[in-house]
């Protein structure tokens, strides 16, 4: 077991995807610092009736909408990839129970975009308390006490979203289908979302995974979820897809 | 010889399995807005007058407009990255060795896909949806055809730049995930982006964001949208143009240096 977990990690590790992704989400750390700066100095600017009302995303803001994209296409990759070259024929030859296999791919993949997401999103909001200091803008002055819960469900919402990407992809087998069914859960469905007939709007909203984190952390103006319902949704997310891509990979042929 | 490039093209494009499921998605959708429609007709009629005031339902063919060129920009993406992944790209250099030529040939198919696909589906969602919502005066509903014909117009053809965006992008970066997830990017995540800058600057990059631009050019004002409204008709032509124009002419750039 330890030696296809090692292996695992290491296809991981060595696809030039995963490099291009996690510079991406790299580079996004750095466009949040870029935006905690500009907030600064647009700050002082202003005057001191002004400043008392400037409403400012946090720093991490950039990140919200783009760490679960990145982390959707590491999981789709880390599986669709080797479809796509032939490797996975190598893959089941070494490791011929499936079930092993997709549970390991599914710990590198689940630690890796844990690990990003934690991290970025942990750096992204410490560069932004470090670069406003101590100017009194409303979104960069909460104590970080009252962040964490937040910070911690986004983190963990893209690990989610990495391991939908990964069952999605294992049930697809296809790169372009897979990506697109995820952009569509994450972006698509909150747009349809306001056309249902209330209640059944912010009820189908409540469920999509671009509105659980704040629902965990209970930051949400008018929840419809409490904390512990969204995140047991948001892990079924994660159950559901796993358990197709599972149910797919056992029954087809490579 | 440019016509058998051009029919090469045409039978890639028709024989592959993708190309069908990114034009069902749009029918798909035709599909639901009519359902959607049905729905708020017969709500409607059940309203009293008050609460009629209250009610509204946005344009589902501006909305239908947006979903097919998303679809269209992964067609276009999947011309190239599919002969990448497959290798095929190097027979098909093989055949056609002169690649502006190839590229020509591959806009223009596209192209010749995604303009009736794009105005079909604009104008056939606003049919249909016509068709079921009758003279209910709905808020948000548009009134006649002349009247939204600019519009329909407009969101239609620009399903055709989405497409060769994404072709574009896809010869750019050689990868599906990579040119989809660009497409969604640019698409969604960057206006996004640029409604959160501060004011007056999330109207000024929110007008050049493609989803405003199609409303720009028929001199709307993008409104109850987080897009700006800055542009004068011609420059904002200029701008959605651009968007397939900027893409294609670094993609030949990059197809005439690069090895396949």
């Amino acid at each position: 077991m330890t030696d296809v977990l090692f292996s695992e990690w290491l296809k991981l590790r060595s696809a030039r995807s995963t490099q291009w992704i996690l510079a991406t989400v790299a580079g996004f750390v750095t466009l949040c610092a870029v935006w905690s700066f500009y907030i600064a100095r647009y700050w002082d600017g202003l005057s001191p009736e002004r400043q008392a009302k400037l409403q400012a995303a946090p720093a991490e803001h950039p990140l919200v909408l783009t760490l679960p994209l990145c982390m959707a296409v590491l999981g789709v990759l880390a599986i669709t990839s080797e479809y796509a070259t032939g490797l996975m024929r190598s893959s089941l030859a070494a490791v011929p129970r499936r079930g092993v296999l997709f549970a390991a791919k599914a710990a590198s993949v689940g630690g890796v975009a844990s690990a990003t997401g934690l991290l970025s999103v942990g750096v992204a909001f410490g560069l932004g308390r470090l670069i406003v200091g101590d100017r009194a803008i409303t979104d960069f002055r909460t104590p970080v006490s009252e962040e964490l819960p937040w910070l911690l469900s986004l983190g963990l919402s893209a690990a989610v979203v990495a391991l939908v990407g990964l069952g999605l992809g294992t049930a697809l087998r296809s790169t372009a289908g897979a990506v697109t069914g995820l952009c569509v859960l994450l972006f698509v469905l909150p747009g349809l979302a306001p056309l249902l007939p209330a209640p059944w709007d912010e009820r189908f909203a409540a469920i999509l995974p671009s509105n659980l984190a704040e629902q965990i952390a209970g930051d949400a103006a008018d929840p419809v979820l409490g904390p512990v319902p969204a995140l047991l949704i948001l892990l079924a997310y994660a159950v559901t897809a796993l358990a197709a891509g599972l149910v797919v990979l056992k029954r087809r042929d490579s | 010889m440019t016509k058998d490039v051009f029919a090469a093209e045409w039978l890639k494009l028709r024989s592959v399995r993708s190309t069908y499921i990114t034009l069902a998605v749009p029918i798909a959708f035709l599909a639901m807005a009519a359902m959607l429609a049905l729905y708020a007709a017969n709500m409607w009629d059940g309203l009293t007058p008050e609460d009629r005031d209250h009610f509204g339902l946005s344009s589902l063919s501006t909305l239908n407009a947006d979903v097919t060129g998303v679809c269209l920009a992964i067609l276009g993406v999947l011309v190239v990255t599919g002969e990448y992944r497959t290798g095929m790209i190097r027979t098909t250099l093989t055949a056609v060795p002169r690649r502006g030529s190839l590229l020509l040939a591959k806009a223009a198919v596209v192209g010749a896909v995604a303009l009736p696909a794009g105005l079909a589906v604009t104008f056939g969602t606003f049919f249909t949806v016509k068709l079921i919502i009758g003279d209910r005066p709905i808020r948000g509903q548009p009134s006649s055809v002349v009247a939204e014909l600019p519009e329909l117009l407009s969101r239609g053809a620009a399903v055709t730049v989405y497409a060769l965006l994404g072709l574009g992008l896809g010869l750019i970066l050689r990868s599906t995930a990579g040119a989809i997830v660009s497409v969604f990017m640019l698409w969604y995540v960057m206006p996004l982006m640029a409604a959160n800058l501060p004011a007056p600057w999330n109207e000024r990059v929110g007008s050049f964001m493609l989803g405003g631009l199609p409303d720009q050019v028929i001199g709307g004002d993008n409104e109850n949208s987080i897009f700006g409204s800055v542009l004068p008709p011609p420059i904002a032509l200029l701008v959605l143009l651009a968007y397939a124009a900027l893409p294609l002419a670094a993609a030949a750039t990059l197809l005439n240096r690069r090895d396949a």
